[in-house]
């Protein structure tokens, strides 16, 4: 019989990239990493705060404000980055496949690479028109009718789709 | 240093084979018998029951 799988579950699975169980040592490893970045996330940001406002008493407070808005997702950024290492590091992203399951396997990574590629593309476009009329006063019609846009768009879903097949091969370990 | 490899041997079992029985990941079953992992003592129950033995034996250190 197999156990219904809950929602926080999966949603845990996908943020951490999780193949297969969720078993009580990957569950204890995560719930570490996770409270690792919470701890890290809170102190840099509490630090920028504190640097921004001794900062704003010396510079002008446009660049004090630009400043903490970038800080933000650089701080998001470096937590991401340390929650990827650590999963490498202890392997617990690792997608383990029986050997006769490997090429149906690569199959399904190469459709999933295939959909993330087209979502990313999608998402690059929607920006891009978007970018155009805020930034530039270029209206969607004006954007749509340009081959440029397309073009951005799905070279940018390509590199992101050939990058993630790229990430989960590497992935993949040949259980004999 | 647990039993659990032994067993498992003895049982021709692979570490997927008796992690599918479990109910975890074959990872966790190869740091259990590494001695790199110390696992709950439901799981400990689940591996003594899925190889046919008892607490004692699998883990028990003289």
């Amino acid at each position: 019989m197999t156990e219904k799988t809950s929602l926080a579950v999966r949603c845990l699975k996908h943020l951490y990239g999780i193949d297969g169980v969720l078993d009580e040592y990957k569950r204890h490893e995560i719930n570490r990493i996770g409270n690792n970045a919470f701890i890290l996330l809170t102190g840099g940001l509490f630090l920028l705060d504190l640097v921004a406002i001794f900062a704003a008493a010396t510079y002008p407070s446009t660049d004090v404000l630009v400043a903490l808005l970038l800080g933000l997702p650089l701080s998001i950024m470096g937590v991401m980055v340390y929650v990827s290492w650590m999963l490498r590091k202890l392997r617990l992203d690792d997608i383990e496949v029986a050997p006769a399951d490997l090429g149906p396997r690569l199959k399904r990574l190469r459709w999933r690479a295939l959909f993330v590629g087209g979502y990313f593309a999608l998402w690059m476009f929607l920006m891009t028109l978007g970018m155009n009329w805020w930034v530039d006063g270029v209206s969607f019609a004006t954007s749509l009718a340009t081959l440029s846009t397309y073009r951005t768009a799905g070279l940018a879903g390509l590199i992101f789709g050939v990058w993630m097949y790229g990430v989960w091969r590497l992935r993949v370990k040949v259980i004999r | 240093m647990n039993r659990v490899k032994d067993y498992r041997l003895q049982r021709g079992w692979s570490q997927l084979k008796l992690a599918t029985a479990v109910g975890v990941a074959r990872q966790t079953i190869n740091l259990i018998e590494n001695g790199k992992y110390n696992p709950s003592l439901k799981l400990c129950i689940g591996i003594a029951k899925a190889l046919g033995t008892d607490l004692n034996t699998l883990f028990w250190e003289e």
